[in-house]
C-alpha cells in the first residue's frame, strides 16, 4: 500500500518564541487563534532570519482575542534580546484606562484605540535596563493623531535630567512636527504641515551611535541627526500612548496603535528588515498602512 | 446628570462620548477601593482638570460588568455615596477643562 502523502508533508513546528508567547497569553487569561498564532510565527522567524532578534527589548504586536483585561493584547512578545536570557520591564503591559471596546484584533485601524485624555500602557522598561543610550531604537506602527496645539506622544519618557528625552510622537503646535529624540535633544525630527499629525504607518527612530539617529517611516528615512551627544542612562520606564515624563505621564496619542518596540538601534538594512516583517504581520491581520 | 440617572450597561460608543467628573476626595475613596479589590495591571487613573475636578472617560463603564477589570472594585463600592457624586457630562464639555497643552 502506497504510503499517505499527508505523511510524506513536513510538519510546520512553531518557533518556540511564538510557541512561549501563547502559552503566556493563556496564562495571562487570553487566547490566540490559530491564524494569529501563524501570523506571530512568521514575525518571529522573518526576526531571526534577519538576524536582528538581538535588537528587541522589547515588542508587543498587539494582537490575539479580545477579552475583558486585554490579557493577549497586553502580553508582549519579546521581553528581552533573547528568549532564554534576562527578561526586563513588566510581564504584561500594565493598562491605565483601555477598556476591551478598545481593542480589534483586524482590520483598518485594528490594535488598541487611544483617546488623548487618558489611555496609554506603562512597560515598566527603561533604558537603564537597555544598559546604554548610544544604540537604541523605539518604534510604534500607528493611526493619525488629531486636534490642535496638543502633543501626541507614541512613546516616551524622560527621567529628572530633562533634557535625557526619548520621545516619539507628533507636536501639533504652529511648527508642527513628529518630534524624534533619543538620548537629547538633539532629534531627527520631521516637519509637518501647520497644525498636522503625523501620518499613520510604521515609524522607527533608530540610534545607530551617539552620532547618528534616523527616522524611518513605512521603510524611508525621513530625517536623520549626526550631532554626537554625551549618552547617559535613564531610569523612566517608557509609556505607549504617552510620554512618562519623570513621573507624569501626558502627551497623549488619540489614534490607534497597532504594535511598538524598544531596543538596541537598527543599521539602514536592519530597520529594512524589521519594517518588511511588521508589514507582513500587519497584513496578516488586515491592519496594514 | 449624574450616575444615578445612568441605567447600566452602557454601550462603548456612549462612553467614549461621555466623560465622568467627580472631586478629589472621591478619587482617594476610588484609589483605596483599587488598592483593595483593584488589578496592580488594570488601573482607572483620573486625569486633573482645571477646575480641580477629575475626570474618566465614561467607556470605563464596560469595564464594571462581571467579567470586566474593575467589577471586583464596583461591586464594593457604597453606590448610595458613589452614584449621586459622579456627574456624567459630554465628552467635549470635559475637553473644555483640561489644562492647556505644553509647547515641547
Amino acid at each position: 500500500m502506497p504510503m499517505s502523502p499527508r505523511l510524506l508533508r513536513p510538519r510546520q513546528t512553531i518557533h518556540p518564541e511564538a510557541a512561549d508567547w501563547r502559552s503566556r497569553v493563556i496564562a495571562n487569561g487570553g487566547s490566540v487563534s490559530g491564524t494569529t498564532l501563524n501570523a506571530v510565527d512568521r514575525f518571529v522567524k522573518a526576526i531571526h532570519a534577519a538576524g536582528i532578534r538581538d535588537r528587541f527589548y522589547r515588542l508587543n504586536l498587539f494582537c490575539g482575542n479580545s477579552d475583558a483585561s486585554l490579557a493577549a493584547v497586553r502580553t508582549p512578545l519579546f521581553r528581552g534580546p533573547s528568549l532564554t536570557g534576562t527578561q526586563y520591564g513588566e510581564a504584561t503591559d500594565t493598562n491605565v484606562n483601555f477598556v476591551a471596546g478598545d481593542y480589534a484584533e483586524t482590520g483598518a485601524g485594528g490594535g488598541l484605540l487611544g483617546n488623548g485624555t487618558g489611555k496609554y500602557l506603562n512597560t515598566g522598561l527603561s533604558v537603564n535596563d537597555i544598559g546604554t543610550a548610544a544604540s537604541g531604537h523605539m518604534s510604534a506602527y500607528h493611526g493619525q493623531s488629531s486636534g490642535t496645539d496638543v502633543n501626541r506622544y507614541y512613546i516616551g519618557a524622560n527621567d529628572a535630567a530633562t533634557t535625557n528625552r526619548f520621545y516619539l510622537g507628533t507636536d501639533a503646535f504652529a511648527s508642527a512636527s513628529v518630534v524624534a529624540q533619543y538620548g537629547s535633544t538633539q532629534s531627527a525630527s520631521q516637519t509637518l504641515a501647520t497644525q498636522g499629525h503625523g501620518p499613520a504607518g510604521h515609524r522607527i527612530l533608530s540610534r545607530e551611535s551617539a552620532s547618528l539617529l534616523t527616522h524611518y517611516l513605512n521603510g524611508s528615512v525621513v530625517a536623520t541627526n549626526s550631532t554626537g551627544i554625551a549618552t547617559s542612562l535613564s531610569t523612566a520606564a517608557f509609556a505607549v500612548f504617552a510620554a512618562n515624563r519623570n513621573g507624569v505621564v501626558d502627551r497623549l496619542h488619540n489614534s490607534w496603535i497597532a504594535a511598538y518596540s524598544i531596543g538596541l538601534g537598527f543599521t539602514g538594512s536592519q530597520a529594512a528588515a524589521y519594517r518588511t516583517a511588521l508589514q507582513a504581520f500587519q497584513t496578516a491581520l488586515g491592519r496594514q498602512v | 446628570m449624574t450616575l444615578s440617572d445612568i441605567t447600566l450597561p452602557v454601550t462603548y460608543d456612549w462612553g467614549r462620548e461621555h466623560a465622568l467628573l467627580f472631586s478629589p476626595q472621591l478619587a482617594q475613596r476610588l484609589a483605596e477601593l483599587h488598592a483593595e479589590y483593584g488589578r496592580p495591571d488594570c488601573i482607572a487613573m483620573p486625569r486633573a482638570l482645571a477646575d480641580g475636578r477629575l475626570m474618566l472617560s465614561a467607556d470605563i463603564l464596560t469595564a464594571v460588568e462581571p467579567g470586566g477589570w474593575l467589577h471586583e472594585m464596583w461591586i464594593h463600592a457604597d453606590m448610595e455615596v458613589l452614584l449621586p457624586s459622579v456627574e456624567v457630562v459630554p465628552i467635549a464639555e470635559a475637553l473644555a477643562l483640561m489644562p492647556q497643552p505644553q509647547e515641547p
